[in-house]
């Protein structure tokens, strides 16, 4: 869940429909402080592409949280990177199934997982374990060789 | 690798940059080109005195020829030791001992831009980092603050390198000009900013970069000295591990008690700025110095940097 930002000079709040409900409580604490912010909602994917030239007007102390499907969240986050925010300037939210790569420490394959602890590499056919050994570079967990 | 390793070089030749600062421009004794180094490095010299070897570490940079490496020396007043000798025990053609060149300043990778804040002689690293981002074509932007023109070591090479990226503020003259810490209000998202200079300017720039809500992840800088030890007081330490007690006196560091003690700790810059000569502390109150720890890592009180650091009362160390 999110946590409120204390001592930022401004908020940015980025949600698309999904996730907008759990951005309300944090609008409501930068109201109360003082703290100016800007809320953008987005229904379509094709009005995303608005959100590079926002992030990229930014000045250095601004903060964003953006809250959504896993999907979304991803392309948003990218789009935010490009543009300066860092992991340091932005927390995130996925509703619903957390989608995830994993690669494969036999093959290297990229399988996507949703809820499962194990897997079969869809490459390889070796069992894997999903741990939690992630790669900023690329944006993916380890699979491990299943100990059987 | 090369932390203890010493290279033998000698004084090329010494240009007057100021009225107190001076360059040095250093080859290697046996011809061969020096180290290279990345944006932010410094150089430990040892310097020979009656009374055994003082090491004073400077930041280097090379505005020369490839496989040189120059640092430049202001003369502080008072001088603890290393300026005086550099600027009136050193001449063209002396043989010295320096260190590897070493980086506990390096430049961000992740920036979208960088800009550096430099007051006085903490111009000094950021050429080198300047001379890196050049030849990687990454943006940057200078504001150097002295007190004139004639005072501004490096004046003119930076305004006829980077005539679009320097800002110079000088406090004496005409038309004086102060270097503000509200130019970090004007700066994009994704920027890193850098400090050097006189303790003071580095605590007014980085509790503003805290104060207008950066990241302690943008914000870096570089300490020449350790700070003020004005209002130090005595502390005991006892070693959990030999049981062993001793006393630091108020003049002197607990790295340079444990030392003198034979407890072998390894350091490097000595300001608080690098983490090599970190302890473990197993039980004491600790006034934390340094520039290393994260405050996590200070507030957990499990931990200290030997070299700036200091204890209340009596402190026991897992060592």
């Amino acid at each position: 869940m999110f946590s409120y930002m204390e001592g930022k000079r401004k908020f940015l709040f980025c949600a698309d429909s999904e996730g907008v409900r759990y951005l309300h409580i944090l609008v409501r604490q930068a109201m109360d402080e003082n703290v100016p912010f800007d809320f953008h909602i987005l229904q379509e994917e094709r009005e995303e592409s608005f959100v590079n030239e926002w992030f990229s007007k930014q000045k250095m102390g601004t903060y964003l949280y953006i809250s959504g499907t896993s999907d979304f969240v991803k392309r948003i986050q990218v789009r935010a990177m490009n543009a300066g925010f860092s992991e340091h300037d932005m927390q995130t939210f996925i509703t619903g199934t957390i989608k995830k790569k994993l690669i494969c420490c036999t093959c290297h394959g990229e399988n996507e997982v949703l809820d499962s602890t194990h897997v079969v590499c869809v490459h390889c056919g070796q069992d894997l374990e999903v741990s939690d050994h992630y790669s900023r570079r690329l944006d993916a967990y380890l699979g491990y060789v299943t100990i059987k | 690798m090369h932390r203890n390793a010493a290279i033998e070089i000698r004084v090329k030749s010494i240009k007057k940059e100021s009225a107190t600062i001076k360059r040095f421009t250093l080859q290697a004794v046996n011809g061969a080109e020096l180290p290279p180094f990345s944006g932010g490095s410094h150089i430990t010299t040892y310097l020979p005195k009656s009374s055994g070897t003082m090491e004073r570490s400077y930041s280097v940079f090379n505005l020369s020829k490839p496989g040189f490496i120059e640092i430049a020396v202001r003369l502080a007043e008072p001088s603890t030791g290393g300026s005086e000798y550099w600027h009136h025990n050193v001449s063209e053609g002396d043989v010295l001992k320096v260190s590897y060149p070493k980086n506990h300043f390096p430049l961000s990778f992740q920036a979208k831009h960088h800009v550096f804040y430099a007051a006085g002689i903490g111009i000094t690293p950021f050429l080198s980092m300047m001379a890196e981002l050049t030849a990687k074509k990454q943006s940057f932007e200078l504001h150097y603050a002295a007190k004139s023109k004639e005072q501004c070591a490096f004046f003119d090479f930076l305004n006829q390198t980077y005539p679009r990226q320097c800002h110079f503020y000088f406090s004496e003259g005409e038309n004086p000009q102060r270097l503000s810490s509200n130019l970090l209000l004007d700066h994009r998202v994704g920027t890193h900013v850098y400090f050097c200079g006189p303790e003071k300017m580095i605590q007014e720039f980085s509790s503003a970069a805290k104060c207008y809500g950066y990241p302690a992840f943008n914000v870096h800088y570089e300490r020449f000295a350790p700070p003020s030890k004005k209002d130090s007081v005595p502390f005991g330490v006892t070693l959990k591990q030999s049981g062993k007690h001793l006393e630091v006196p108020a003049e002197s560091s607990l790295l340079d008690a444990l030392r003198l003690n034979g407890i072998d700790v390894p350091y490097s810059c000595r300001v608080g700025g690098c983490g090599t000569c970190e302890v473990k502390v197993a039980e004491g109150k600790i006034d934390h110095n340094d520039l290393f720890l994260t405050d996590e890592q200070r507030s957990s009180n499990q931990t200290m940097l030997s070299c700036v650091s200091r204890g209340r009362g009596n402190v026991v160390l897992d060592i």
